[in-house]
């Protein structure tokens, strides 16, 4: 009974999950999942965004994949810049650079915060102009460090560090009715626990048993009642990349191409 | 008289438990309605962006020498049709006017799909730079309709189910809370317009 109680209370937050699956967060700047990179050129490159993020506060995340799994390289980035969490919370500052070997294809993917900068255009002349010529040439290392490079310069100096600051401490305030919720209740429980321990028989072991038992079922119903309130945000979930990526707010920007 | 204390007080439990669900599950659907509002105005919002780049484009492509005047019309036309619908937030429990605004939007997919197409015979506007740039802003457009639709989608379902599911369905059906519809994309539809880079 408690766990079907919770099963039905805590279903509809399943359903902001998106459809697509993409690969779980490394928490590296540069996921070799294609193998187009050698542990040097990861490694240059890792250093470059890290760099970069740490000084500009903006976050480019370089992911390459054997296969797209059958989705579109554009829904494939957004929906890998969201679950990553890519980019600072507030700002969404995050770009995807993401390249699949089997479609040979590739797509940039802004962050809302990027998309006065680096524009689908720019991303599309850096598909075009950087990207594709050298990838064509199998130079890899060199396609993406150019693009890299150009991203940098496009997006330059318009977040510093200190503008994320105050962003960061945004979510997660506002949601007191269930917190309350809580209390009252374990208030309320422990009101009716001592009634009970008072006025029922004496401190038997079969007694106590059951009254170790009641807060589970409460508990339960409880956090069917409270939790209602609480879950109602569709962005949440974010599984949080460990790179510090709190942001993830994308939606469709950049572009792409094959090459 | 210790029996009657119990009663008074299960009686006590059971209001303040069904006042603060009923508190909860209200406010629960408040926000899954805000957004579900705020997830449509997005996908609004891409389709006037994309609206808003039509007249560049037309312009861009009218000045490649004898282009056919039809195509331009035509784009023209569907983007008259297209911007003339708006739904607001009350319009979304409305399957009929939400296919209307689909319709319509996809008459201009359709014509955009065909203009593009027709600029495969001009190399040599295909090569400008300005026409590159308008093509991927248009491209970038499409994606992120699309991505709002996804979202959009996603809203509607998680409120729908709350309007559904006890108690939420209890407390939607005497606050008035409606079911909202899904953006449902025609078979074929939902696919950016492929854009060949290589030619």
């Amino acid at each position: 009974m408690p766990l079907s109680w919770l099963a039905l209370v805590h279903a509809p937050s399943s359903v902001c999950a998106q459809d697509i699956r993409t690969l779980p967060p490394t928490g590296k700047w540069v996921t070799d999942e294609g193998g187009f990179l050698t542990p040097l050129q990861e490694d240059l490159l890792s250093r470059r965004l890290q760099g970069y993020a740490d000084t500009t506060s903006t976050q480019i995340v370089i992911v390459t994949l054997q296969d797209l799994g059958g989705y579109a390289a554009s829904d494939y980035a957004v929906q890998l810049g969201r679950d990553w969490g890519v980019g600072t919370s507030g700002a969404d500052n995050g770009l995807v650079i993401l390249v699949s070997r089997a479609e040979r294809e590739m797509f940039l993917a802004t962050g809302f915060g990027l998309e006065g900068l680096v524009t689908d255009a720019m991303a599309s002349r850096v598909v075009r102009n950087i990207m594709r010529p050298a990838f064509r040439d199998g130079n890899f290392y060199e396609g993406l460090d150019g693009a890299v490079t150009a991203v940098m310069g496009l997006a330059s100096g318009y977040f510093t560090s200190d503008d994320v600051v105050a962003a960061d401490q945004g979510p997660g305030s506002g949601r007191g009715t269930p917190v309350i919720g809580y209390i009252i209740f374990i208030f309320v429980f422990f009101l009716i626990s001592s009634v009970r321990r008072r006025g029922g028989g004496g401190p038997g072991k079969g007694v106590r048993r059951r009254h170790h038992g009641m807060p589970i079922v409460f508990w339960g119903g409880m956090g069917g009642l409270g939790g209602h309130g609480s879950s109602g945000s569709f962005g949440g979930g974010f599984g949080g990349g460990s790179f510090g990526g709190m942001g993830g707010g994308f939606g469709g920007g950049g572009a792409g191409g094959g090459w | 008289m210790n029996l009657g204390k119990y009663v008074a007080i299960g009686v006590v439990l059971v209001i303040v438990f069904g006042l603060f669900s009923g508190v909860g599950t209200y406010n629960g659907l408040v926000d899954a309605e805000e957004g579900v509002a705020r997830a449509w105005a997005n996908v609004e919002t891409n389709y006037q962006r994309r609206s808003d780049l039509i007249p560049n484009l037309v312009n861009t492509v009218r000045g490649a020498a004898d282009f056919e005047q039809e195509t331009l019309e035509a784009v023209t036309n569907a983007r008259a049709r297209a911007t003339s619908i708006n739904l607001d937030a009350s319009d979304l429990s409305d399957p009929a006017r939400l296919a209307e605004f689909r319709t319509a939007q996809e008459g201009l997919s359709g014509a955009l799909g065909r203009l593009l197409m027709v600029t495969e015979n001009y190399p040599e506007l295909r090569a400008t730079e300005a026409f590159r740039d308008l093509q991927s802003q248009l491209e970038g457009t499409e994606n992120r309709i699309s991505v709002a639709r996804r979202d959009y989608n996603a809203a509607v379902a998680a409120y729908n189910q709350r309007v559904r599911r006890f108690p939420g369905s209890l407390v939607a059906g005497i606050t008035g809370f409606e079911r909202r519809t899904p953006f449902e994309a025609q078979a074929g539809a939902e696919k950016a317009p492929e854009v060949d880079f290589n030619s």
